[in-house]
């Protein structure tokens, strides 16, 4: 099995240009990481619990109303402000993929990840899970079921990311780009989200990285995130 | 002609105390101290056993039925959402970790300043101390997802080679709580010695073998004492230095974050100073119950609510100092996230709490206890350093649960409405202080007799002049 | 070997006492055999006894002790299992220290506290001389001496004052 020289550099570059804000890969992410629905009430709670979210503003006064997309999700930071506040390493850095590690089995619950993430994208388990018939026979077998009390988030199909690793290593090949697409940029039907491994000058992302309408969300707060957003034009889904 | 100028208003100086107010210039035989403060310890009224019964009624059902009802159905009965991750039961932590501040303060700061009114007040104080850290060590557990896993904090060597992670600012809670509680412990422990001595020999039965084990078999010989002193001197000067870091490290929860508002170099000295603030309020609050329920009014004495009543009146401005510090930093160079949660404060709906925090911390310490008879009048104490510790509470919670409701994404906004599982809870823990207290009153000697005997031993009364003033003599 | 015995002499007030040890020691009594017993503490200075001082020692390992646990808890456990977190080197400095410094203090407050408990031999259950009247305001004065000093010895402590003097029975405290 070849190793590569350096690890991967997992990144995910969407295009809020092409983004149409029809939460396709809302969905998708639920199907795909067994996130349960909670219902309108816990959601008019505050209680969302989506590991990718839309976040919507309204902007200017009719008739000149735009509304202005963003998906959100965890940033997969490199200098990850939840890593140093979890007591018990359940959220850790991981140097070889450079992704935010989330061990649902050791978390014990304080929440401190979740208050110190200026993304907001963690979501906690308030109750146990609940997956009205027939979604408990759709859960996916690569996918832990989280318990009440632990702390959930985005974790860029890190199952998909180790089945096409496993899978190159299985046909004596390293990783090409395309080989792992998370959930999300699966179901766009736009291609807004484009995934890969930026260490790889061939892939897409690498590609797209260098546009000069590319930016990083609250970049001056020194998070290093993994997510870069491209907005240049106007268009009219913001 | 003398005769017809305006004649002057004599200046007459205050007239100096009745020197038979002052505890320690008021010396009875030692028989008959032992015999007062023994005597309320032998004896229970029925009131006392139907406060201990309905304490103990609450503490079942508010806090530990409500707590096991929350184990079992997670925390989603807690009014706790995205993004306000802590609400009501951080908030009560950090306030009994503030009110463990009273203990240390008096019988550790006041005794190296060689401040003689801590005399009969050390123990009462330090038991205040040692309960409330009890109380507050409880609420790791309660406010973890998942309790049963709370040994995972645990420094301690595992199958999976998982140690914890000592950048975490819990993980320092989980130190300096533990260290604190230890070391307080141990120090109401040492000077009680001697008086559970004292109460051995004048119990018979089954309560003089309880005693006779606690009091390690003291004698009183010399060196007993002054091993004694030296480890108590010690313990003095190192639990002062102890009291300010866990406080410190309880603030830095919130300082280490990124939250706006909660990032602020101030924490520290600020959770500190409200820390002392609240506890030797609270210290007035329990004081003022002691004497009039046990009949230590020979003890406790005007002179003592006094003088803690301008230490009072001191952390008040020494409060108000650093809130403000906070607040201007905030409001002139503060981003547009932090102007939104002085917003919220002001006129927002966190607005009543906060101009109530006000006017129990700032306007009615500075409006009243500058005023001598205020300070000795019982009921006014009372009620004021309770309206203090009413008003930390708020600090707390508006910072806490408060500030967490904005953030840098205003689509993420959201408010906190605590659940009757947390007020519930909240209530359960001052229920099992006042239990732990009370049950604590009939074990322990509240006053060390000792002490106050030491002290009488060096006041005496001398003549400079044409008048008589109060000396005290340097024993050590 | 001369036969020793004990005596025990209650005193009402400081300077009697005192006195009372300065006849002893004119009568040959080592210090070491001499004991005080009192309710409120009295320093040596006070009774005329050399003064016991001698530097904290136990206390000063037990902060050491406590630094290095502080040590092998931050910097030990991050060298032999390294986990990362936030993008920062294994082990911080200004982190580590706070975990150092709680478990100094920790060493040093648990060893004060052990060293005065082996001091003072505590805690011990085994009868000892002792008079409780030393709540009640008196000192005691305990003696142990060569059988053929007592008259002498009874006629210092009688001399000085003392309300009473007797051969104590060690008892269960």
């Amino acid at each position: 099995m070849a190793e590569q020289k350096q690890g991967h550099r997992w990144t995910m570059v969407i295009d809020l240009d092409k983004c149409t804000g029809c939460q396709a890969c809302v969905v998708a992410c639920h199907a795909e990481n067994n996130v349960p629905t909670v219902g309108p009430e816990t959601v008019s709670m505050g209680r969302a619990q989506h590991w990718i979210r839309i976040e919507r503003y309204w902007e200017g006064e009719y008739p000149d109303v735009r509304a202005r997309f963003i998906p959100i999700l965890c940033q997969q930071c490199g200098h990850a402000p939840c890593e140093p506040v979890c007591p018990v390493f359940a959220s850790y850095h991981s140097d070889a993929e450079n992704l935010n590690i989330q061990v649902y089995n050791r978390c014990i619950g304080t929440r401190y990840c979740a208050n110190n993430c200026p993304y907001v994208a963690r979501a906690y388990n308030w109750f146990d899970p609940y997956f009205p018939e027939p979604l408990n026979e759709q859960l996916n077998p690569d996918v832990t079921v989280r318990y009440r009390g632990v702390m959930e988030k985005c974790t860029f199909c890190i199952q998909r990311i180790k089945r096409g690793q496993d899978q190159a290593a299985a046909e004596a090949r390293s990783l090409h780009d395309g080989d792992v697409t998370p959930a999300c940029a699966q179901s766009c039907p736009t291609e807004a989200i484009v995934f890969g491994d930026l260490n790889d000058p061939q892939s897409r992302v690498a590609e797209l990285a260098k546009s000069r309408r590319g930016f990083k969300l609250l970049e001056d707060l020194g998070t290093d995130p993994a997510v870069i957003y491209l907005k240049g034009g106007a268009s009219h889904a913001g | 002609m003398l005769a017809d100028l305006p004649k002057v208003r004599k200046f007459v100086w205050p007239h100096e105390d009745d020197p038979k107010e002052r505890l320690l210039l008021d010396p009875i035989p030692q028989d008959e101290m032992n015999s007062r403060m023994l005597k309320p310890m032998l004896k229970a009224s029925p009131g006392y056993w139907l406060t201990v019964a309905i304490l103990a009624t609450i503490v079942a059902v508010c806090l530990f039925g409500y707590w096991f009802y929350m184990v079992r159905w997670g925390m989603g009965v807690a009014g706790i959402r995205r993004p306000v991750g802590w609400g009501m039961f951080i908030a009560t932590f950090v306030f009994w970790i503030g009110i463990s501040h009273s203990g240390t303060f008096v019988s550790a700061i006041l005794r190296v300043f060689n401040a003689e009114y801590r005399r009969p007040i050390t123990r009462a104080s330090e038991l205040m101390t040692t309960f409330s850290l009890a109380c507050a060590g409880l609420f790791p557990f309660i406010h973890l997802g998942r309790a049963w896993t709370v040994y995972f904090m645990v420094p301690m060597p595992n199958q999976r080679q998982l140690w914890t992670n000592f950048q975490s600012p819990l993980a320092w809670d989980l130190i300096a709580i533990t260290t604190y509680l230890i070391g307080s412990t141990l120090y109401v422990y040492l000077p009680m010695i001697p008086d559970l001595a004292m109460t051995r020999d004048r119990m018979t039965g089954w309560r003089r073998t309880i005693y006779k084990y606690l009091s390690l078999g003291w004698r009183g010989l010399e060196y007993e004492w002054h091993y004694l002193h030296v480890a108590i001197k010690i313990f003095a000067f190192a639990i002062i230095p102890v009291m300010f870091s866990v406080h410190t490290i309880v603030s830095w929860d919130f300082a280490m974050s990124m939250q706006v508002g909660w990032h602020s170099s101030i924490f520290g000295p600020y959770f500190v100073t409200g820390a002392i603030f609240s506890g030797v309020s609270a210290v007035i609050s329990v004081l003022l119950v002691v004497r009039k329920t046990m009949g230590l009014g020979y003890f406790l004495r005007q002179e003592h609510f006094d003088a803690l009543a301008k230490l009072v009146l001191v952390f008040s401005l020494a409060w108000t100092y650093f809130f403000f510090n906070d607040y201007l930093v905030e409001w002139y160079g503060g981003g547009w996230v932090g102007h939104q949660l002085l917003t919220l404060q002001a006129r927002g709906p966190v607005a009543p709490l906060w101009y109530a925090m006000l006017f129990f911390n700032i306007a009615v310490p500075a409006l009243t206890l500058w005023n001598k008879r205020v300070r000795r009048s019982p009921i006014a104490l009372f009620l004021i350093t309770i309206g203090i510790n009413i008003g930390m509470y708020l600090e707390r919670y508006i910072i806490i649960p408060g500030f967490l409701q904005r953030n840098r994404l205003p689509f993420d906004w959201g408010a906190y409405n605590p659940q009757p599982v947390e007020l519930s809870i909240a209530i359960g823990t001052l229920a099992f202080f006042s239990l732990l207290y009370l049950l604590a009153s009939k074990v322990v000697p509240l006053i060390p007799v000792w002490e106050v005997l030491e002290g009488q031993l060096s006041h005496t009364r001398r003549r400079i002049g044409k008048t008589v003033v109060t000396s005290v003599a340097e024993l050590e | 070997m001369p036969k020793k015995m004990v005596l025990m002499g209650l005193f009402t007030d400081v300077m009697p006492t005192a006195e009372a040890l300065d006849g002893l020691r004119l009568l040959g009594v080592r210090e070491e055999d001499m004991n005080i017993m009192t309710g409120v503490p009295h320093s040596a200075k006070m009774l005329g006894r050399p003064k016991l001082a001698e530097f904290p020692w136990i206390s000063v390992f037990g902060a050491l002790t406590g630094l290095l646990i502080g040590l092998a808890l931050t910097f030990g456990t991050q060298w032999l299992y390294p986990i990362r977190v936030g993008g920062r080197p294994f082990t911080a400095i200004p982190t580590s220290l706070v975990i150092i410094y709680e478990c100094t203090m920790l060493g040093l407050l648990v060893s004060t506290f052990l060293s005065f408990l082996w001091r003072c031999a505590f805690p011990s259950t085994r009868p000892q001389y002792y008079d409780p009247s030393i709540n009640n305001g008196r000192i005691c004065l305990l003696c142990n001496f060569d059988m053929r000093l007592e008259p002498q010895i009874r006629q210092v402590m009688a001399q000085h004052g003392a309300e009473r003097v007797f051969e104590p029975q060690r008892r269960p405290l």
